[in-house]
């Protein structure tokens, strides 16, 4: 294998002999290398996900909402109390009057 | 130049369908593994000193983007491409990096070192775009041959060629004026 051949497989993948050149480039120029930084990704993140996410939830509560509204409107309203103590009052006087009506011979 | 997607291994198209579907924690593991390789493409075009927030840039376009990645077995090439395209942008309408003047001091933090600068500028100048990126990546990254080919999508071949050419050129230029 040549010389150049060798430099040309350290410059492919760095195994075999070193070439001086290339090292001396790599130590020099590797100082710029790239040095790990955060990731500003949740702040992106943080925007676009929760916005769908928020919608569907705004949506759902809307609609439990807008159901409850309507069953509320919808069922029928309970008998008060006293309103049942009349109606129970009427209907004894109603009786007792037919029952009367029985007894007095004008049925 | 003849170019190729070349295949990720699997659990990388699976990362990038959990990226896809939102999940941030695969983006992130994306983000770190081809970082070097944004960082590389654009310090190919722009001055040092900008690189490091347009990387941020182009991985946030890419998160936004990423739904319209049919393939997920090419997301390298494709983050590449964003990554040069927001390179070409910085400068649209502006001078290119290796345009600038030599007595123009190009933004860069008082950190980055003097030394690499100039050997860094001095590539820029000597080579020609096809050779300077894969170059750079290769010696300013540490990205081996294979990995450059892996990650950009450029085939083997291409890659082993942009590296010798690039080298020879920059030791033609050595002899003639020492860096």
């Amino acid at each position: 294998m040549s010389d150049r051949a060798v430099s040309d497989q350290y410059l492919w993948d760095g195994s075999g002999a070193p070439d001086p050149e290339v090292e001396r480039l790599e130590r020099v120029l590797g100082r710029l290398r790239w040095r790990e930084q955060p990731m500003p990704l949740p702040r992106l993140a943080a925007r676009a996900v929760p916005v769908r996410r928020w919608l569907g939830v705004a949506a759902l509560a809307g609609g439990l909402a807008l159901g409850m509204v309507a069953w509320l409107e919808g069922r029928p309203t309970p008998p008060r109390a006293d309103a049942t103590a009349t109606a129970s009052v009427d209907a004894r006087v109603t009786r007792m009057s037919s029952d009367a009506g029985l007894c007095d011979g004008s049925k | 130049m003849l170019r190729t997607l070349t295949r990720l291994p699997r659990d990388e198209a699976a990362l990038v369908v959990a990226a896809r579907g939102g999940d941030r924690v695969a983006f992130g593991l994306l983000y770190r593994r081809y970082a070097r390789m944004v960082h590389g493409i654009l310090l190919a075009r722009v001055p040092p000193g900008e690189v490091d927030d347009l990387v941020q840039d182009v991985f946030l376009a890419a998160l936004r983007q990423l739904g319209a990645l049919r393939d997920a077995g090419a997301f390298g090439p494709w983050l590449a491409a964003i990554a040069r395209n927001r390179a070409r942008d910085h400068y649209r309408g502006a001078a290119g990096f290796s345009e600038l003047p030599s007595d123009l001091a190009a933004p860069a933090p008082a950190t980055l070192d003097v030394e690499a600068l100039a050997l860094l500028r001095w590539i820029v100048r000597t080579l020609p775009e096809a050779y300077r990126e894969t170059v750079i990546l290769r010696l300013v990254e540490g990205m081996t041959g294979p990995e450059i080919a892996a990650r950009t999508g450029l085939t083997p071949e291409s890659v082993r060629v942009n590296l010798c050419r690039g080298m020879r050129k920059l030791r033609e230029q050595m002899e003639r004026t020492e860096p």
